[in-house]
This record gives structure tokens, C-alpha cells and sequence, in this order.
């Protein structure tokens, strides 16, 4: 069994059931489609299960499961596959929501077959990109995660959908050009230092960073997490959010806010700073202005909007603003709140795009001024909403709590006089959190039922109510007992922290 | 040296032999009968030549005393114009029926002829036998452009602009060529780089590198040499113009390989400049009036001139202090390859669905996903291979040139390019949104011949399997290069 190309299986298996399905079932048998596009997101998740189970938690630092075959031996590409503490979390983040996205589009009639197709394919690259630890192979699999989102919001999304979707496109796309430049700089710059030969082996690489010059670090240290910022939403690069995410189909948005995103903040760690290290050091200040903005300007925004989707975005960008800062810190506490950040975000925001998809399917709209009193008629989703608000608010006891207490502890204690400052600003943010989030909740789900029409609406259905139950379960065990998690992350979090000390 | 070693050009020979068997077949068949018996006869004698390249182990020298070489290099580049000709024949059978082309029998005769004059190109070993072998090939593209002059007025006038630009073009070339003859004395390449070791780079030696650069930049169009492509590119039948786009830049790169890398290497610290202000030019312009196109060809002939830009990259990564990794060199022949896949099956689909929609409007694909999902794929995978998207080849094609680009430290250069590979994206992508956002404007499949769709499953299968998979691609350019 220990030879069971496991992490292979993961990320396989989504892609070989889309293949599948595009190759021999016919677009109009959708009941067959969706079980198959379940039975994979579920072998995925089985697998991941297994995974976890078979971890050893006491060596998380170390890539473990590794899968090493060579590709393009000329150029020192290799499919090069392992998973270490952090990446564990985020292919359990990814197996979850995959799984409960592929529930959640349950009703899906129009054109389904393409749309689970796309779906399969997004997820299974998520997976690839957490699974690879060869530049080259993470980022193929970036790209490939990033593609399907174009038609998966183009053909299903609402509202100004086209240009939504070209915006988010385009803005990504361009953030991973400037990846793409930054890993041939680096994978030139560390070739002497490897007798020559170069590779594209994160650890090889990280092996010899603290040999590369520190102007060069200083240079390409900028373009490297501002390209993987594209995708984490970092300010000012974060504007394809909001529309992304409204424009996009339920299952969509829940993948996208929940896994996708983290692959630029994921990006952000594994590459830039860990193989940055002095580049990282260097711009942490100014950078952390930015994540600042993030924080801030991300509540404001989901405080002004009306529509429930925008809320929602614009809260994942003040969220993910928070995973950003406790990256800019470069301390211990910072990282490990922010990968947890990570986790409990892609959680909490999941539950709110699959709600508000329920919701929107029953009342035909998401302006928070037309409904109210939901939580009369739909007691079930009222009541999953209110959990996930108080995930929103980091309520203590709730998955958000520890992971937002660390980044600000992180920013507080850093020995940086400076980012005590960004630590008070950002603090101020849980305000405007706290406003946005009440308000969703009272205007639409409390107070007088303001619409008769929505008196005769249904509450979840049984399969509308497991993916709820599954994501508001985590995010209740990880808030009430995050340190196994914390642990876990904190393995690989100690590597990364070696690696800054020795720049 | 003097000996003419016919035998090294056996696959000149062959499509030589294939060429007159096409043309007496041709006169064997009756006026009024159906020549479709020609095209089939031209294509699948392509892919038997082809087939037998592939296998025959290489024969190096030199013939014809010299004024023609055998190596790796040429190999690949014969390799690519047998593959988009025989290609560019499959797409045809049908589709010259359905355009009521008149001269059939003629069309694959030249097809054959100006394959035979960019084997040629790539054989040369001399800047006259380079000049006339251009001059072979690109007399045969005069009139293949214009065939179409009984359906549409705009072919002629596509094949009269071709003519005056080429010739004139051409004119500049030779005369750098005669410039440089009167300075060293030679007209041979390789006496022509050992002479260009010791010569001076005074004013007269640049002025006609300038020109030679001139006329090869319009043979591969870069900007501001590129202003035939769009109007030939879109007066041309669809299969020329996909046989125009791959085919015939690739012998532009011959041409470059041959003189200014490998005769002209030595004063590349001069040309390399020259050549990223073009390249600059390029992307720039090429990707920015792309956007504004709303005919399938149109887009296509700037997309192939920004690809050019692209192109280059691998030609100044060779030229430059960083050439003995010869990165610069695999890379771009790794590119021409895919480039002819891709660039192949984005107007295979095109000719199918233009056929059907009874212009070359890109309106013509709407909702093609729902009409015919595969032609629909393929021209996907198409547009996604141009912008450079993974997993399709053009993703490593792109990325192979970039490292090339970067090992060489032209790092502004490249992250400008990658920048503009985004901005192309946007074009791509409105063709795969006509394709899969936008409904049908009318019922029913696209019909598809069977050439057509033996020729995209062809351009599929090359698609994907060099980009996933593109270390034995690698290997073989290498090993055919002689590089380790």
C-alpha cells in the first residue's frame, strides 16, 4: 500500500472523471453526471481522509507521500509530488468543498454536463497545485485552475457575467506572468549555486537561497508575491473579486473564494517568501500597507454593499487581507494565523456562497432590501447563515477566532515598531465586520416576512442540508479544538521560519 | 566539396517526383471530372514522405558544391513544411470544391513546388541558391494567394499587393546580399562566417545587414514589415493562409538561422538590437489591433505576426553571450513545430465553420459548442495553445522560449512579452466566448469533411501530447541539432 501513488489518485481522479464524462456520456443524461461527478469529488475526499489518517503528524516539516518522476530531465522538471503540514490542510480544504460544491450545484439543468466537467477540472487542479512541490508542475497546475473559471462564469454566472469573467481572466492571467518571469530569474539565479544544473525542486531551491545575491531577492521578491497576490485579492489587485464572485454560479464562487484564492496566498508562502527569504525581509512594511488596505477597505466595502454576493465578496477580500497580513509579518504566529486564516475563510465562505445560492434559488434575488423575515420560512438556512455570520465576525468558538486572534497577536508582537501600527489599524476592521454581518442577518432573516410570495418557500432540501452540515460542523470542531490543525500547519510554518533566520 | 551527393537530397527529390506524378495525374484526368483523385494523391504522398523522413536515418554534407547543405537543422525544417503541406492538402480536398476553385489540379502542383522552395531555403548553403529557392517559393505563393480571383475580387488584389511588397522585399534582400558579396567576396555562408570573424562592422557591412534583416523581417512578418499578412492573409484561401502562417515563416526562420545566426553570429551584438526594437514594435502592435478584429482571419494574420515576436525571442537568446546552451535555438524550433499544430487547427475550424456561415466573420461561431462541440474543442484548444495556456503545447512552447529569453537576461524583454501574451489572451478568449457564452444563430451541426478531421485530430493529438509530455520533442530537436 505504501507505494499507492496516493496524491497522484487525488488530484487524478476529478480529471479522469471529467475526461470520462466528456468522452462517453451523453449531455443530456445529467442524473448520471452529477453521481459521477460525486463519486470522484467523494474518492477525492475518501482519499484525503485516508491521507490524513496516515500522516505523520510528528514529522509534518517533511514532504511525506513524495512521488518523484523525472519529465523533462533536460531542463530539471520533474513531477515532483509530496504533501508537508501546511499543504495536508489545504488539500483537506479543497477535498471539502469540492465535495460540497458538487452537492450544492445539485440542481443544475442548463448545459450540465460542461458545467461538472469544468468543476471536476478546477478542483482536481487545486489539488495538483497544493500536491507539487516542482515549480514548473505548480505552475501548470495554477494555470489550469485558473482557466476553467472563465466559462464556468461565462456560461453560468449572473448579472454582467462576460465581463466579469473576462476581468478575472485577464487580472489573473497577469498575475501569473509575472510568476512566470520570477521562477526562470530564480531558477537561473540558483543554477550555479547547484553545481550548475538548474531545477525547479522548491526545496532544492530553498536549499541554496540564502546563497542568492540579496539585490537580486530584493528585485524579483516584489514581482514573485504581487503576481501570487493577483489571486489572493491583494490590494489594489483585488478588483476582479467582487464581480468575479458575484457573477459567478453558486458551486463556483464556493470553490473559487474558498480554495482558489488561498493558491495565491498558498503562492505567496511556499514560493516567494520561502524561497525569497531576504526579498521577503525586505518588503515586509511596504507590503504589509498593502494587506492593510485588504483588511480595511475590504469591511467598508462589504458594509456599503447591497447585494448579498457583494457582501460576501467583498468580506473574502477583507479576509483574505488578514491571511496577507499574517504573511507580511514573517513571524511565527502571523504565518500560522494566516495559513489558518486560510482554512477557516475557505470554510466559512464556502457556507456563505452555497447559502446565499439557496437562498437566491428560492426568493430570485440577492438584494438584501427585497427579502426579510427569511428565517421564518427557512429556519434551516436562517440558522446556518447566523453560524457562519459569527464565523464571519470571528466569534470565539468558531474556526475564524484563533486563526484571526493569531494575525493580529502576530502583527501586535512582531519586532517591527511599525506593524503594531497596521496591527491597532487593521484591529479597527472588526467593527465594520461586525456591521456588515448583523445587517445581512437582520434585514434579510429577521424582522417581518416583507414579501407574501416568500411564504410559501421550502426550506433546505436533505441534499441541500449536507454540504451545510458537513462545512458548519468543521468549523465548529476546528474552532473548538484548532490546535491538532494548528499543529499540523505549524510543522511546515517552523521550516519557513528557519528559512527566514538564515537568509 | 565539389561533388553535386545528389543522394543527400532525397526528400527535395522526393517531393520533386511527387510534385510532376501530381502534375501528369493531373493532366491524366479529363477537364470537367472531379481532380479531388490529384489532392488525395498530394496528400498522401506528403504523409508517406513524411513518414519515411521521420524514420531514415540523417545524411550530412554538402551538394551541388556546396551551394546546398544536409544537416540537423535543415532535417527539422524540412520535417515542418512536409507536415503543414501535407496538412494544408488534407484541409483542402474539400474545401476547393466548395469555393469553385477552377485550377485544382494547379493548386497542389504548386503546393508541392513552393514546399520544394522552402526545403530549399532551408537546405542552402549559399546566398544565391537561399536567394532563388525564395524566389521559387515565394513565385508559387503569388499565385496560389490568387486562385480565388473567379469567386472574389479580393483575391486578385490580395495577390497583386503580395507580389509588389514581396518584390520589393525581395529587392532589398538582394541587395544587401550584393553588398555583402562586394565586401567579402563570397556568397557562401560558411566562408561568409569565417570571414565576418575578422571583418570591421563599418557603416557599409551594417547598412546591408540592416537590409538583409529587412527583408527576412518581411518574410517572417515582423513590424513594421508586416503589413501584407492581414490583406493576404485574408484574400487567400483558408488553406494557403494556414500554410502561409506556419509553413512559410518557419522558412523565414530558416533564413534567419542560416544567415544571421550562423554567418552573421559574430556580429550579433549589433543585429540583436535592430531586432528587439522590431520585436518590441511587434508585440505591441500586432496584439493591440488584434483586439479590434471581427473577421476570423484577420484576427488569425495578427496573431501570427504577434507569434513571430514570440519567435524571436529564441533567435536573439542564440545569438546572444548565452548561445552555448543552444536553449535559444531548441526552443524556437520547438515553437515552429507546435506553432504549425496549432496555428493548423485554428484555421482547419475556421474553414469548416466559414464554409457554413458563408463568410469568415467571427460571428460565424457562435454557440459552436452547442452546434458541434468537437470542431468547438479543437479551436479551443487552439486559441488557448496561441495564448499559452497549459496543458496545450503552446503553454510549453511559450515557456521554453521565456527560458531561453531569460537565461540571456533580456528580462524586461521578456516579462513584456509575457504581458502582451496576456493582453492576447483577450482576443482568443472572444472567439471561445462566441463559441461557448453565445447561442446559436442557426441550428444544426457544422459539416466537417473527412480530410479536415483526420488533419484536427492530427493537430489534437500534437497539441496535447506536446504539452504535457514535450520531453521527446525535446529530445529529438536535440539529438537531430547535435546537442547534448
Amino acid at each position: 500500500m505504501s507505494s499507492f501513488p496516493i496524491l497522484s489518485a487525488i488530484w487524478f481522479t476529478p480529471f479522469l472523471a471529467g475526461l470520462l464524462v466528456i468522452a462517453l456520456v451523453p449531455g443530456s443524461r445529467i442524473q448520471l453526471i452529477k453521481w459521477i461527478s460525486l463519486i470522484a469529488s467523494g474518492a477525492s475526499l475518501l482519499l484525503t481522509l485516508m491521507l490524513c489518517l496516515r500522516f505523520d503528524y510528528g514529522n509534518g516539516g517533511a514532504l511525506q507521500f513524495k512521488e518523484t518522476h523525472n519529465l523533462i530531465p533536460g531542463l530539471g522538471v520533474d513531477y515532483r509530488l509530496g504533501v508537508d503540514g501546511m499543504s495536508l490542510v489545504m488539500v483537506a480544504l479543497n477535498a471539502l468543498i469540492l465535495f460540497c460544491g458538487v452537492l450544492a450545484s445539485w440542481g443544475a439543468k442548463h448545459r450540465a454536463k460542461e458545467f461538472f466537467v469544468l468543476l471536476l477540472l478546477l478542483g482536481g487542479s487545486v489539488f495538483g497545485v497544493f500536491e507539487s512541490f516542482d515549480l514548473f508542475v505548480f505552475f501548470v497546475f495554477y494555470e489550469i485552475a485558473v482557466l476553467p473559471m472563465y466559462l464556468l462564469i461565462g456560461i453560468w454566472g449572473t448579472g454582467p457575467k462576460e465581463y466579469s469573467a473576462m476581468k478575472l481572466t485577464l487580472m489573473l492571467m497577469g498575475g501569473s506572468a509575472f510568476i512566470l518571469v520570477g521562477m526562470l530569474a530564480l531558477y537561473f539565479a540558483a543554477a550555479p549555486h547547484l553545481g550548475g544544473h538548474g531545477t525547479f525542486d522548491i526545496f532544492r531551491i530553498a536549499s541554496v537561497s540564502h546563497l542568492l545575491d540579496p539585490s537580486f531577492q530584493k528585485i524579483w521578491y516584489p514581482i514573485m508575491f504581487l503576481g501570487f497576490g493577483a489571486l489572493g485579492a491583494l490590494w489594489p489587485l483585488h478588483t476582479w473579486s467582487p464581480d468575479g464572485h458575484a457573477s459567478a454560479p453558486t458551486a463556483v464562487s464556493m470553490l473559487h473564494a474558498g480554495v482558489l484564492m488561498k493558491l495565491g496566498a498558498y503562492g505567496c508562502l511556499r514560493v516567494a517568501i520561502f524561497l525569497l527569504p531576504a526579498g521577503a525581509h525586505y518588503w515586509s512594511d511596504a507590503l504589509a500597507v498593502l494587506c492593510l488596505v485588504n483588511v480595511v477597505y475590504g469591511s467598508i466595502g462589504a458594509a456599503a454593499q447591497t447585494d448579498l454576493k457583494y457582501v460576501t465578496a467583498y468580506s473574502s477580500v477583507s479576509h483574505m487581507g488578514l491571511v496577507m497580513l499574517g504573511l507580511a509579518t514573517l513571524g511565527g504566529m502571523g504565518l500560522n494565523g494566516a495559513v489558518l486564516q486560510m482554512f477557516a475563510h475557505g470554510i466559512m465562505t464556502g457556507t456563505f456562497f452555497a447559502l446565499i445560492g439557496m437562498t437566491y434559488s428560492r426568493t430570485h434575488t440577492r438584494i438584501m432590501s427585497q427579502m426579510g423575515g427569511l428565517a421564518k420560512v427557512l429556519p434551516f438556512l436562517g440558522a446556518a447563515y447566523v453560524i457562519a455570520g459569527m464565523a464571519g465576525l470571528g466569534l470565539p468558538g468558531l474556526a475564524s477566532f484563533p486563526a484571526e486572534l493569531l494575525v493580529f497577536q502576530g502583527a501586535w508582537f512582531s519586532s517591527d515598531p511599525f506593524m503594531k501600527w497596521v496591527a491597532v489599524i487593521s484591529i479597527t476592521s472588526i467593527v465594520f465586520t461586525a456591521i456588515y454581518v448583523l445587517r445581512v442577518i437582520q434585514k434579510t432573516f429577521y424582522g417581518p416576512v416583507t414579501d407574501k410570495h416568500f411564504e410559501d418557500l421550502t426550506d433546505a432540501s436533505f441534499v441541500e442540508k449536507i454540504p451545510l452540515v458537513i462545512l458548519i460542523l468543521v468549523m465548529l470542531v476546528v474552532g473548538r479544538y484548532p490546535f491538532p490543525v494548528l499543529d499540523t500547519i505549524n510543522s511546515s510554518v517552523k521550516v519557513i521560519l528557519t528559512q527566514l533566520a538564515g537568509q | 566539396m565539389n561533388a553535386l551527393n545528389l543522394g543527400l537530397l532525397q526528400s527535395e527529390w522526393a517531393v520533386l517526383g511527387l510534385a510532376l506524378l501530381v502534375f501528369f495525374t493531373d493532366l491524366a484526368i479529363p477537364e470537367g471530372r472531379s481532380k479531388k483523385p490529384v489532392g488525395v494523391l498530394a496528400a498522401l504522398g506528403l504523409c508517406v514522405i513524411l513518414a519515411w523522413m521521420l524514420v531514415s536515418p540523417p545524411a550530412m554534407g554538402q551538394a551541388f558544391g556546396g551551394m546546398l547543405v544536409s544537416d540537423g537543422l535543415g532535417r527539422i525544417f524540412h520535417v515542418i513544411f512536409v507536415a503543414a503541406a501535407a496538412l494544408t492538402a488534407l484541409g483542402s480536398l474539400d474545401y476547393l470544391g466548395k469555393a469553385g476553385v477552377r485550377w485544382q489540379g494547379e493548386y497542389y502542383f504548386l503546393l508541392l513546388i513552393v514546399t520544394l522552395g522552402m526545403m530549399l531555403i532551408a537546405s542552402a548553403g549559399n546566398l544565391l541558391s537561399l536567394y532563388v529557392s525564395l524566389e521559387l517559393n515565394t513565385i508559387g505563393f503569388y499565385v496560389l494567394v490568387s486562385i480565388l480571383k473567379s469567386q472574389s475580387p479580393v483575391s486578385s488584389e490580395t495577390g497583386l499587393k503580395y507580389l509588389i511588397l514581396g518584390a520589393l522585399s525581395s529587392a532589398v534582400l538582394l541587395y544587401g546580399i550584393s553588398l555583402i558579396y562586394g565586401m567579402s567576396g563570397t556568397l557562401s555562408l560558411s566562408e561568409l562566417a569565417v570571414w565576418a570573424k575578422s571583418a570591421q562592422a563599418g557603416p557599409l557591412l551594417m547598412a546591408s545587414l540592416a537590409m538583409v534583416l529587412a527583408g527576412l523581417a518581411f518574410k517572417v512578418s515582423l513590424v513594421p514589415f508586416h503589413a501584407w499578412a492581414p490583406d493576404v492573409y485574408q484574400g487567400a484561401p483558408t488553406p494557403i493562409t494556414a500554410f502561409l502562417s506556419t509553413a512559410s515563416k518557419a522558412a523565414g526562420f530558416a533564413m534567419i538561422c542560416r544567415v544571421l545566426i550562423a554567418s552573421f553570429g559574430s556580429f550579433s551584438d549589433r543585429w540583436i538590437g535592430l531586432m528587439i526594437v522590431l520585436m518590441v514594435l511587434t508585440f505591441i502592435l500586432a496584439n493591440v489591433v488584434a483586439l479590434k478584429q471581427s473577421n476570423i482571419k484577420r484576427l488569425l494574420a495578427y496573431s501570427s505576426i504577434a507569434q513571430a515576436g514570440y519567435l524571436a525571442i529564441g533567435v536573439i537568446s542564440e545569438a546572444g553571450p548565452t548561445g552555448a546552451s543552444h536553449l535559444g535555438i531548441s526552443s524556437l524550433m520547438f515553437y515552429l513545430i507546435i506553432y504549425l499544430f496549432t496555428n493548423m487547427a485554428a484555421f482547419i475550424v475556421a474553414m469548416q465553420v466559414s464554409a457554413d456561415a458563408g463568410n469568415d466573420q467571427i460571428d460565424g461561431f457562435k454557440g459552436l459548442a452547442q452546434r458541434s462541440p468537437v470542431l468547438a474543442l479543437v479551436m479551443m484548444s487552439a486559441m488557448f495553445s496561441l495564448s499559452g495556456i497549459p496543458p496545450f503545447a503552446g503553454f510549453f512552447g511559450k515557456f521554453y522560449l521565456f527560458m531561453a529569453g531569460i537565461e540571456a537576461k533580456h528580462y524586461v524583454l521578456v516579462l513584456f512579452a509575457v504581458m502582451m501574451s496576456v493582453v492576447s489572451l483577450y482576443y482568443y478568449l472572444v472567439v471561445v466566448k462566441r463559441m461557448y457564452l453565445e447561442d446559436p444563430a442557426k441550428p444544426g451541426p457544422v459539416p466537417s469533411s473527412f480530410g479536415a478531421q483526420a488533419a484536427m485530430f492530427v493537430c489534437m493529438v500534437m497539441m496535447l501530447a506536446m504539452g504535457v509530455y514535450p520531453a521527446p520533442f525535446i529530445d529529438w530537436i536535440r539529438a537531430a541539432l547535435a546537442l547534448g
